[in-house]
Order: structure tokens, then C-alpha cells, then sequence
């Protein structure tokens, strides 16, 4: 058998076995109610996310002051209500969305690469190389995720950006110890053998063929971690040390709505629900995905 | 739990066992001190990116270059940072955490007048969580599929997924405004400890119910339970006497990963309920540009995070006679 | 049987738990409610113990308590003495001071001419409130109990300025000592307990104290920081605190309808307002100052901080002050961008602005939302009491949010405020202007009534066309307390004489 071949039987085994695997898992999936549950509500903050600007106006409905209908309580006109200084509620949560998706997505990619490159290199190679990767995420991972994230955006002050650094760097031991295993899981399997056989080089190997394979766990951490990341931001930015005001964001409308929370609860009522929703749906998903690919546990 | 604790005292009563756990616990401490140092130092690092210049900020606009390089040098600030690290440690070893920005105190004083406060408030929360947890989740697994089961894995997902300051402020105006059973923040006295605690440990609870669930089914399911059932073991003693023991140590574990969530979550707890910990202690630094408080604080929030995983990993040792193999 | 063992080894396990739970959440802290014991809640921490070291209404609450003045101002805000027995004022610029004899600092020791002497040079020097005897030339002693104060020139209003916290009366071999109040040392009706940084300051009575018809009426009083307004009302219902010293204005009725709680109000000299750096661009361009004054929204800052309950301030002072003059601006965004477009910034510009505390939060993100429509984008930075109060002494600010509560004499708020000498002070602005320091100084120098109420008459209009900052309003003081309380008592610049307060 010539080298060609056994790359073109190799990639055969790579793709059948991908395609049945990912099928596979959308069947089991399909079958989790609380799953599709889960699906469904993400899909609707996904939705409100994109289609903002037709639901309702950035400028006029969710940063424009107006004290005029300041503190309304939920009705026809403003379904959840206004805020202290009169912006529609509804409409800074739609925005908000927007923020806590992208904010959560990004500083999940941030760890993704950053930790998941480390992860991927210590697993693949081992040795000593593993050992002080490993070491160094315990020195990350010995810090509090919270706290480590807290401490990043003090030093580099509060901004969007500056937010998405600290909740990604805060997570990158997590993601790095879950590529890690991933990786040894596959690594001494037949078909990486095989390709390691036709000389192919490690950051191939590594990126065509130990990652897609061992995509799976991944995916379920990195569905969980953008829930984290997500509750993350909120909290940050309830302490003033995230999303500044007036952007409308979850965590500072919360911190934002406090001193009302006697006579108009529906200001602390809705941010704090649509928190909850999002990373609810996100953990729903994740636990469903977790279930389809390893059943043995459900 | 608490024979789990009697058992574990009695066995370093043991020598020949005892000595076993004892060389664990010391390599475990041997491991602790790297980290230890790294950790600082990684701390010590990103807190030096904060930009600005500390002397200026502390001086003012008004003072003149030559003074802000005065003050530079008699901090030690144009040393290399590898240099400062050094310095730190040094008088960090002697107990000295050096004086705050803000108001010249002492910051190891001021952080061991507020450690306490935390201690309270998190040691609570993670009793309250073990003690609601674990018999949910053992309850769970035995009744799988059962109305119990249903609605207590719900609960522990809306649980894992709400931020414990909405929960705080959410309970705040329950039990607080309309209520008025508990106070509504500040420290005073066992009834103002029951929220934050119960805030702070919503989360754990979710979390470590939903670990003892899955390990609980997994040793159910395996032979040996089976075998012990078939040789007339009532369900009862098999559950307590040989599975629970089993799907303890995945849970056990949790409880220590838990801990360090809760760490986290007592800077949003404390600033919800006005409670002064060091997670307050820590927010109000940030807002002061009180760097060596806030490095303080989150020094102490590490080293307390590390010892707790070394007791757990100690338990976990105990419990699970394979990981002491490897230190014979 | 078996079944009784698991469950009484469980109950066992949560019995130990729940004792383990009343001994750490017990052990101290269990609040007795004897009737004998205040507590106050403040919305901000103290910034510090020393008398000197401060110029702010929450760290005076404690000062005042501790130690003691050579005047003090009554509820009326006229100048009583304090520890002053006598004095006299020899010349025009001279004035001989008497002390009471006999009155003992909390370490035992006898105050002396020589305290007092040492006290007011030391305030001199001390940077935050350096401002108030800055009229002072020399303070000498004359005899043990009597120093002689001879000012730079003749100084109307100079008892006033006696009643400063920021000269207090300090036992000199106390400061000597180098202690740097850890544990300060008073002639107050209160003794120093217990500061623990942003949580509570406790002081005990002082039975000592020298002025038998002022003694502290309760045995202990804790001040307790609740930052969050709404905390802080629920505090005084469910009783955890006895008075609070700000209501915020949302839980008026919160206070006012609750037969439990008696609700306090008394109109002030409380002026907020927003302040510009004109050191820093574009703050330096007196046209971009003006059109600040056009583009703020003083009535949606009212409605949002107050609930509508305010006055709105139209200059430098509170309407009520002699010389009062209202400025030229009323709300007109159109105007501001006119004005913005003649500065050089027609498309707008960045600005920060910097405060502390929930309602200054909440009037600055009015302001933020006001500054939208004419094209400025402001970015809130939040900082803590102390830190915020620093960064305005020092400049560190482009536009901060703040206020200022005014002593009786208009000098008493002008002066600190504007002359180029308090930079690195008071003066916040940094307006360094040599026709604002001359109409100080005429002022300060006028004894005729008429003829200083037409200086600042003219000083008003001056300062309000500099437009160093926005006047937004006045707001009435509102302190809370429980019903059964007696003896709470508001002064202009709110709660007052805290040492009579008793159940």
C-alpha cells in the first residue's frame, strides 16, 4: 500500500467517523426535552440579539434619557416597564443580549485558542513539555476564576475589551486541562498512528486530525463556559468593574436598579431573569450534548 | 460526613496508616509552596499592568517631576518587577503586607480584622450546601426518574444559573422588605449571617446535588452493589454502607472546586448585603486604587482557596484507598 | 432500627452544623438592643480620624464627637463658644482667645494655650483644610490659658472659620507621640473605640467631659457605613440602625408614613454641582464651560436624584447667602452646540466624570444622558469616598460630581473655593484668576454690610461668566430616626449634635 492510498483511506475513516459521530449525537439530542428546551430559548435571545435594531431603537428607546415616563411600571407601552431615568427596559435587555452573547462568545475564543493551544500541546507531546504547561495552569487555576477576573480588569481598568481579556484569561486552565484530555484520549488511536506513518507533521496532525476527533468534550465545556462567562460579565459589571454605563448590559441595569428595588422590582425583575434564561438554556444544552455523547451516564 | 471525620481522625491515630497519609499530606504541602510563589507572582504581575504612575496618583497633579522620582525610588518602584517580587515576599514571609494607599494602615491588620468575617459567611454556605446537597442527590439517585428526582435536577439547574447578586437582592425583597425576618444587610448577630450564607451557597448546593446524583448512579449501577443486593443486603445499608461512601469522592471533590466558586461569589455576596469580609474589603480597594490591598485580598482569597484543596484532597485520600497506593 | 441509626447520626451531624453555625455567626456582634447604645448609619466611610485630615460632612460627624473647637455653631448656625471662655479683639487683625481651664483631653492631660497654639499652626499645614485659617498670620501663646490670633488683615468673618472641624483642638504631646491616630486622642464628649476601615467607627462616652450641660447622652455610638441608599432605609425599619444621616429621597415616605420612624427635614446650604478642570482641556476653554451651563439638564438631574424635591441652583451659592446673584444660563442644548461649535469642538468631545456614592452615580448618568444630545460622550468613573475626594484636591479629574455645604459666611465658601491659593485644596476648578482672588480678598476685608453685599454681588456674576462649574440644586436634608428617640436635632448642614441624641 502506497503512502497515497493509506492518506486517502485515513481521510475516509476521518470523515465517515465524524459524520456518523456528529449525527449520532443530534439523534440523542433530539430525544432530551429539556435540551431542545434549552435550543429553542437560546435561539429566541439569539434572535432578539440579531433582529435589535427592528425590535426597538439603540439610540431613542434604550439610551435615551426621557424623565418623563421614568419608573413605569410593566404595561402596553413599555411591556417591562422603564428605568430610573426613563429608558425602556425591554429595550435595553434586547440590547443587552447583545452584549452578553458577544462578551461570553469572545472570552470564550479567547480561552478556546489560548488554552486550548496549550492543552493540545501538553497532551500531544507530553513529557516535559506537559509537565510545565501543567504547572503553570495550576498556578492559574489555584486563583478563584471570579477573582482572578476581578483582579485582571483592576489593574487594566474597567472596559468592554478589557473584559473580555479577564474572563477569557480566567478560564483558559479550564479549557486547556479539557483539550489536554481530549487530545491523550485520541492521540494513541490507529488513525493518528497511521498518519503519523505518512509523515505527516505534528501541527497537522494536531489540528486535522487529533482536534475534530476529539471535538466533542470540547464543545460541551466551551456550551457551559459561555454560560460562566456570561454570569461572569453580569457580575462584573454589577460591581462596576465591567460594561459601563449607559450601555445597556444585564449586570450594570441590575446594579443600576437597586435603590428601586422596593417600589419598582421590575427594574432588579427582568435584567436578572434574562441572566438567568440565557445561562439556563446554555446549561441545558450543555448537559443535553454531554448526555447524547457519552449515554452511559444518562 | 462526620464519621467519615471521626474514621479519618482515628486513622492517623494509626501509625503504620497514619504515616501514609502523613507523607501524602507532606508532599501535598511540598506541591502547595511553587504555586504558592507562582500565584503571587502572577498576581503581583497583572496587578504592575495597572497603568498610570502609583507615585504621581498618590502625590497629585501638583507635585513636581523631581518629587514623583523621589517617591518612585523610595517605593521601589524602577526596580526590575522580579525585584519587587522579591522584596514582597520577603516581608510577606514576616507577616507584613505592606500600607495601604488609601489610609496608611496596615494592610495584613485591616485584612485580619475583616478575614473572619468571610470565614463566617463561606464556611456557613458550604455547611449549608453539604447538608441540603448530598441527601438530595443520594435521594435522587436512588429514586431516579421519580417526581423527587425530576424536580430537584430542575431546581439545581435554575440554581446553577442564577447570579447569586440577584438571588441576594431577590431574597433581600422577600424576606427583608416584605417580610421582614431577616436584616437586609450589614453584620450583626446570627439572623443578618442567614441570607448572605444562603446566597452564597445556592450555587454549591446546585452543583455538588448534581455530582452526588451522577456518581451515586454510576456506583449503583456497578456489580458489586448488585452482588451485595443479591446476598440479602437491605437497600438501605447498601446504599449508605457501599455506595454512598463510593460516590462520595467524585462529590467531594466538587465541594472543593465549589469552595473556590464561592470565594468568587463572596465578593458579590458581601458587597449585595454590605458585609464586611474581604471580598467588600477587596471592591472598595479597587475603587480606592488601593493596590496593596487589593493584592493583599486576593492573596489571602488564594492561599485560603489552596488550603481548603489540600484538606480535601487529604479527605480524598482517605477515602479513596488507591491514591494512597501511590505515595506507599 | 438500622434506619433510626442513619437518621440519628444525621441529626446529629446537622445538630453540630447549626451550633456550629450560631458560634460562627454569634461570638460577637449579638446586639443587645439596650436603650443606651446609638447607632447612626453613614453613607460613606470616614476618610479619617484626624480633625485635620478631612474636610468632609461624614468624617465630621466623628470629628465632632471627639474633639472639640474653640466655637461651634448652634442648630441656628449662630457662633457659640466652645472651648473658648472669653475674647477680645485688641486691633483690627488682633483677637485674644481665653480657654476654659480645667478641660481634660480622654489621656488625662489638662488642654493648654499651648495645644491651642499648636492645633491652629498645625492646621495651617495640613492640606485639606489649610483653606480655612489661611487669613491667619500667627497664633502666640500669651499665657496658659489664653493665645493671641493675628490675622493678615482685618477679617469679618473670622470667628466662623473657628468652627471648622478643621480646628479642632489637638493634645500637642499626643501628635508628638507619632501615633498618626491610630488611637486619637480628643477633649470630646467621645472617646475613640474603634475604626474599622469603610465597616463602622465606634466611640465611647467620655464621662470626663468638661461641659456638663453637653454630655454625651448615650453610653456608646456606632456609625455604621451602609452605602446602598435603599439598605440604609431598611436598616431604620427593622431597627438595626436608630438614625440614618440621608435619607435617600426615594424612601421619603418610606420614613415619613412608618409610626415607628420620625422623619427630619430641613432646608440647606447643600449646593450640588457639577465642576469642570480648567486645567484640562477642553475644560481650559471658558466658551466650552459656559456651554456646559446651557447643555445640563438641571430639571431631569432634580426629578432623578430628588424625586422632584429640590431647588434649582443657579449660581455658586445657595440663594439664601448675601451678595446672591443668579447666572445667565438656563437649559438650551441648541445654545450649547452653538457655543461648543465656537470653542473649536463642533463635533463634540470625550469627557470623564468622576464620583462616588449611588446618588451622585445616578446625577451623573442624567448629565451623561444630557450630554448625548449635544454631542459629548461622558464616561462615569466611580471611586471610593476618600480616593474621589483626593483625586479633586489633586486635580486628577476632567469633571467631577459633587457637593459643597456652606458654613453662614459666604467667605467661608468662596474663599476654600476659588481663591488661586487653595488649588491643591478646595478650589477644584483650579481657577487661577487675580480679579476672582481681589474680590475675595474685598469681601473678606468689607465690614460694611451694604458695600459686601454689592462686592459679591458682583463676585456672582464674575465667577458664574468664568462658569467653572454647573450649579445643578439645592435638595432639603432629610434624616431619619426612630421615633423614640430623643434629642435629634438638624442644623443646616443636617445632623446635628449627635452627643444629645438618646432613647
Amino acid at each position: 500500500m502506497n503512502a497515497d492510498v493509506l492518506e486517502i483511506k485515513t481521510e475516509q475513516l476521518l470523515k465517515t467517523k465524524k459524520r456518523s459521530q456528529l449525527f449520532d449525537v443530534w439523534l440523542r439530542l433530539k430525544k432530551s426535552k429539556a435540551a431542545i428546551a434549552g435550543l429553542l430559548l437560546i435561539g429566541i435571545f439569539i434572535f432578539m440579539a440579531i433582529l435589535a435594531p427592528v425590535l426597538v431603537s439603540y439610540e431613542d428607546d434604550a439610551l435615551k434619557m426621557n424623565v418623563r415616563v421614568r419608573l413605569q411600571t410593566p404595561g402596553s407601552d413599555h411591556w417591562f416597564g422603564t428605568d430610573e431615568l426613563g429608558r425602556d427596559i425591554f429595550a435595553r435587555i434586547v440590547y443587552g443580549t447583545r452584549i452578553s452573547l458577544f462578551v461570553g462568545i469572545i472570552s470564550v475564543s479567547i480561552a478556546l485558542t489560548l488554552g486550548g493551544t496549550l492543552g493540545a500541546i501538553a497532551g500531544y507531546y507530553g513529557g516535559k513539555i506537559d509537565n510545565i504547561i501543567m504547572r503553570f495552569l495550576d498556578v492559574l487555576l489555584a486563583v478563584p476564576a471570579v477573582l482572578l477576573a476581578i483582579t485582571i480588569v483592576a489593574a487594566l481598568g474597567a472596559s468592554m475589551l478589557n473584559l473580555m481579556i479577564a474572563v477569557g484569561v480566567s478560564n483558559i486552565p479550564g479549557f486547556a486541562r479539557v483539550v489536554r484530555a481530549a487530545v491523550l484520549s485520541v492521540k494513541d488511536q490507529e488513525f493518528i498512528e497511521a498518519a503519523k506513518a505518512i509523515g505527516a507533521k505534528d501541527h497537522t496532525i494536531i489540528l486535522r486530525h487529533v482536534l475534530p476527533n476529539s471535538m466533542a468534550p470540547i464543545i460541551v465545556f466551551a456550551t457551559l463556559k459561555v454560560a460562566t462567562a456570561i454570569m461572569a460579565t453580569a457580575s462584573l459589571s454589577f460591581l462596576g468593574l465591567g460594561i459601563q454605563p449607559p450601555t445597556p448590559e444585564w449586570g450594570s441595569m441590575l446594579a443600576g436598579g437597586r435603590s428601586y428595588i422596593r417600589d419598582h422590582m421590575y427594574i432588579v425583575l427582568y435584567p436578572g431573569m434574562a441572566i438567568v434564561l440565557t445561562v439556563l438554556s446554555l446549561n441545558l444544552i450543555g448537559d443535553g450534548l454531554r448526555d447524547a455523547l457519552d449515554p452511559k451516564l444518562k | 460526613m462526620y464519621h467519615f471525620l471521626i474514621k479519618f481522625i482515628a486513622v492517623i491515630k494509626y501509625e503504620q496508616i497514619g504515616g501514609t497519609v502523613l507523607k501524602y499530606i507532606i508532599r501535598r504541602l511540598l506541591l502547595l509552596l511553587p504555586v504558592m510563589l507562582g500565584v503571587i507572582f502572577l498576581v503581583f504581575f497583572i496587578i504592575s499592568l495597572t497603568p498610570g504612575n502609583v507615585a504621581s496618583m498618590i502625590l497629585g497633579d501638583g507635585a513636581t517631576d523631581e518629587r514623583i522620582v523621589e517617591l518612585r525610588e523610595e517605593m521601589g518602584l524602577n526596580d526590575p518587577l522580579i525585584i519587587q517580587y522579591g522584596r514582597y515576599m520577603g516581608s510577606l514571609l514576616r507577616g507584613d503586607m505592606g500600607v495601604s494607599y488609601a489610609d496608611g494602615r496596615s494592610v495584613a491588620g485591616e485584612i485580619g480584622q475583616r478575614f473572619p468575617n468571610t470565614f463566617k459567611l463561606t464556611i456557613t454556605a458550604i455547611i449549608l450546601s453539604v447538608l441540603i446537597s448530598i441527601p438530595i442527590g443520594v435521594i435522587s439517585a436512588t429514586k431516579q426518574y421519580s417526581i423527587f428526582d425530576n424536580l430537584g435536577m430542575i431546581l439545581a439547574l435554575i440554581g446553577i444559573s442564577m447570579p447569586s447578586f440577584w438571588i441576594g437582592l431577590i431574597l433581600i425583597i422577600a424576606f427583608s422588605l416584605n417580610l421582614g425576618w431577616f436584616p437586609s444587610g450589614g453584620m450583626s448577630g446570627v439572623m443578618s449571617l442567614i441570607l448572605p450564607a444562603f446566597t452564597l451557597a445556592i450555587a454549591s448546593t446546585a452543583s455538588i446535588t448534581r455530582t452526588t446524583r451522577s456518581s451515586m448512579l454510576e456506583v449503583i449501577r456497578q456489580d458489586y452493589i448488585n452482588t451485595a443486593k443479591a446476598k440479602g443486603v437491605s437497600k438501605n445499608k447498601v446504599i449508605t454502607k457501599h455506595a454512598l461512601r463510593n460516590a462520595l469522592i467524585p462529590a467531594i471533590t466538587v465541594i472543593g472546586l465549589e469552595f473556590g466558586v464561592l470565594l468568587g461569589g463572596a465578593v458579590l455576596t458581601e458587597t449585595v448585603f454590605s458585609w464586611p469580609g474581604i471580598g467588600r474589603l477587596m471592591v472598595q480597594s479597587i475603587q480606592r486604587k488601593d493596590t496593596p490591598m487589593v493584592l493583599g485580598c486576593i492573596i489571602v482569597f488564594t492561599l485560603s482557596f489552596s488550603i481548603v484543596n489540600l484538606l480535601i484532597d487529604i479527605l480524598y485520600a482517605y477515602l479513596d484507598p488507591r491514591i494512597k497506593e501511590n505515595y506507599k | 432500627m438500622k434506619y433510626k441509626t442513619k437518621l440519628t447520626v444525621y441529626f446529629a451531624v446537622i445538630l453540630m452544623c447549626v451550633s456550629l453555625m450560631a458560634f460562627a455567626g454569634g461570638g460577637q456582634d449579638v446586639q443587645e438592643q439596650t436603650n443606651d447604645e446609638l447607632t447612626v448609619a453613614l453613607s460613606a466611610g470616614i476618610t479619617s480620624l484626624d480633625p485635620q485630615g478631612h474636610n468632609d460632612t461624614k468624617s465630621e460627624k466623628v470629628s465632632f464627637l471627639v474633639f472639640n473647637r474653640l466655637f461651634k455653631l448652634n442648630t441656628d448656625f449662630k457662633v457659640v463658644p466652645d472651648l473658648a471662655e472669653s475674647w477680645e479683639q485688641p486691633s483690627e487683625t488682633e483677637w485674644l482667645i481665653k480657654i476654659k481651664e480645667g478641660v481634660m483631653f480622654h489621656d488625662g492631660s489638662e488642654m493648654t494655650a499651648e495645644d491651642v497654639a499648636f492645633s491652629l499652626n498645625r492646621s495651617k499645614e495640613m492640606p485639606k483644610v489649610q483653606q480655612v485659617l489661611s487669613e491667619v498670620k500667627s497664633v502666640d501663646v500669651v499665657d496658659k490659658y489664653t493665645v493671641k490670633v493675628t490675622t493678615n488683615s482685618a477679617f469679618a468673618p473670622f470667628l466662623y472659620t473657628l468652627v471648622h472641624a478643621g480646628t479642632s483642638i489637638l493634645p500637642k504631646a499626643y501628635i508628638e507621640s507619632g501615633d498618626e491616630f491610630a488611637n486619637p486622642v480628643g477633649s470630646g464628649p467621645y472617646v475613640f473605640t474603634e475604626w474599622v476601615s469603610g465597616d463602622k467607627v465606634v466611640v465611647d462616652k467620655y464621662d470626663n467631659y468638661f461641659d456638663k450641660n453637653n454630655m454625651g447622652q448615650s453610653s456608646k455610638i456606632t456609625f455604621k457605613v451602609i452605602p446602598e441608599g435603599t439598605s440604609r432605609t431598611i436598616a431604620l425599619e427593622t431597627g438595626e440602625v436608630d438614625v440614618i444621616a440621608e435619607v435617600q429621597t426615594i424612601d421619603k415616605n418610606k420614613v415619613s408614613d412608618n409610626g415607628e420612624l420620625k422623619l427630619h427635614e430641613v432646608p440647606s446650604t447643600r449646593l450640588n454641582f457639577f465642576e469642570m478642570n480648567t486645567e484640562k482641556a477642553p475644560f481650559d476653554n471658558q466658551l466650552v464651560r459656559q456651554a456646559m451651563n446651557y447643555a445640563i439638564d438641571k430639571e431631569a438631574i432634580i426629578i432623578v436624584a430628588l424625586e422632584g424635591a429640590g431647588i434649582q441652583a443657579d449660581s455658586v451659592l445657595a440663594p439664601s447667602f448675601l451678595g446672591y446673584k443668579a447666572g445667565p444660563y438656563s437649559y438650551n442644548p441648541e445654545k450649547a452646540k452653538e457655543l461648543f461649535a465656537q470653542a473649536g469642538y463642533p463635533d463634540g468631545f470625550e469627557i470623564t466624570i468622576t464620583t462616588s456614592g449611588d446618588d451622585r452615580k445616578r446625577m451623573a448618568e442624567v448629565i451623561q444622558a444630557s450630554l448625548m444630545d449635544v454631542g459629548v460622550t461622558a464616561s462615569i468613573e466611580m471611586l471610593e469616598w476618600g480616593t474621589f475626594i483626593d483625586s479633586a484636591i489633586n486635580g486628577n479629574f476632567e469633571s467631577l460630581v459633587l457637593a459643597w455645604t456652606s458654613n453662614p459666611d459666604p467667605d467661608a465658601t468662596l474663599t476654600p473655593r476659588f481663591f488661586s491659593g487653595n488649588i491643591n485644596g478646595m478650589n477644584f476648578s483650579r481657577i487661577n484668576d487675580p480679579k476672582i482672588d481681589q474680590m475675595l480678598k474685598d469681601g473678606r476685608e468689607e465690614l460694611d454690610l451694604g458695600q459686601r453685599e454689592k462686592t459679591y454681588n458682583e463676585f456672582h456674576e464674575y465667577v458664574m461668566n468664568q462658569a467653572t462649574m454647573v450649579p445643578l440644586f439645592v435638595n432639603n436634608i432629610l434624616v431619619g430616626s426612630n421615633a423614640s428617640l430623643k434629642g435629634v436635632e438638624l442644623s443646616p448642614q443636617g445632623l446635628w449634635n449627635i452627643e444629645k441624641i438618646h432613647f
